[in-house]
């Protein structure tokens, strides 16, 4: 009978998944995402979770976009980082944005004689 | 009785703006113009129309415009708020069949849909707001007919629980979100809708129209 045997990697990795899922499912129900978020995310990370555990399944996406060699994995890995340095920077700009825009909106509420202060959203 | 008051977000809007204002008035008398960093009269025609203005000193963006009138809204003490567009492309007598829908349907968010009727849509018009209505679907999991339109009715619910953090023309997709966030009900109108020359130029282009699609993505998955 054959033994199941994981390396650290394939044990680590699906743990992590499982934290990010329950941090997903967290804000959920902190109405901080919505449920159809929550489950993209719980798709994204069983997905990580799959790949870890089953690396062989990557042989079919190896054989669908042409990636064989380690130059080529290693090129489109640094494309993924690249692309993702360059999402962060999209999001810290639209970050500064929002905090300019909330510094308008509250000036032009002030300037029309409604105080900005009181306003906070209500639970329902 | 309900409270309800009309929020317009305008921008460089003072030829057709007078127009709206004096028509959301025949139905509802409270009418706050949100003046998003205009750099024509648009203002000065508002407070001659007779309604209460509030300036944004930069362009924010569609988005920030409606979430400052709903804000002052909420800190005005309204129940419900009807937002319209500026530019004349949404029939004011409609406004009354909007707070009926709002009221027999208890509905939390009423959006006027500008395909559920015969109008003269252009395709361009057709296509992206189709794109704009998959792409809100995908973000939220709520399909809705016309997710882009200005027309719509927040009712007391909505109105004490909505905070909008998109600025720009994107604010369409995050007012579904927050429906599906809150669990609000939603309901739908028929509506008239002129398309002119005018309201062509200053709607969407095919591509800001991608690049509020980007955003919108961006900012959900990256959120």
């Amino acid at each position: 009978m054959n033994e199941l045997q994981f390396t650290p990697y394939q044990i680590v990795v699906p743990l992590f998944c499982l934290l990010m899922v329950t941090y997903a499912w967290n804000l959920v129900f902190r109405q901080k995402k919505t449920i159809w978020e929550g489950g993209l995310w719980t798709l994204f990370w069983a997905a990580i979770a799959y790949i870890s555990l089953f690396p062989g399944s990557l042989q079919y996406l190896s054989a669908f976009t042409g990636i064989k060699k380690n130059e080529n994995a290693a090129t489109i890995t640094a494309l993924g980082i690249v692309f993702f340095i360059l999402f962060y920077m999209i999001i810290r700009i639209e970050e500064l944005e929002q905090r300019l825009t909330a510094i308008i909106r509250g000036k032009a509420l002030k300037d029309a004689g409604i105080d900005p202060v009181k306003e906070e959203p209500k639970k329902m | 009785m309900t409270k309800i008051c009309v929020v317009i977000p305008a921008y460089n809007e003072a030829t057709h703006i007078g127009a709206v204002i004096r028509g959301a008035k025949r139905f509802k008398e409270d009418v706050i113009v949100v003046i998003d960093g205009s750099t024509d009269e648009t203002a000065e025609v508002s407070r001659q129309a007779g309604a209460r203005v509030i300036v944004h000193a930069e362009n924010c963006g569609a988005g920030a415009a409606t979430m400052t009138g709903l804000s002052a809204a909420r800190l005005l003490g309204f129940d419900a708020v009807i937002t319209i567009d500026a530019d004349g492309q949404h029939a004011s007598a409609d406004i009354p069949r909007l707070i009926e829908i709002a009221a027999a349907e208890k509905a939390d968010l009423v959006v006027a849909n500008r395909f559920g009727r015969k109008n003269n849509i252009p395709l361009i018009r057709r296509i992206a707001n189709a794109a704009g209505n998959m792409v809100t679907f995908l973000v939220t999991g709520i399909y809705l007919p016309d997710t882009q339109c200005g027309f719509k009715l927040f009712g007391k619910r909505a109105l004490g629980q909505i905070q909008l953090r998109m600025s720009g023309f994107e604010f369409c997709t995050e007012v579904i979100r927050e429906a599906a966030r809150y669990r609000w009900k939603i309901s739908t109108m028929p509506t008239k809708v002129v398309y002119s020359e005018y309201t062509m130029a200053k709607g969407q282009s095919f591509a800001s129209g991608l690049k509020t699609a980007a955003k919108i993505l961006l900012r959900t998955f990256l959120r």
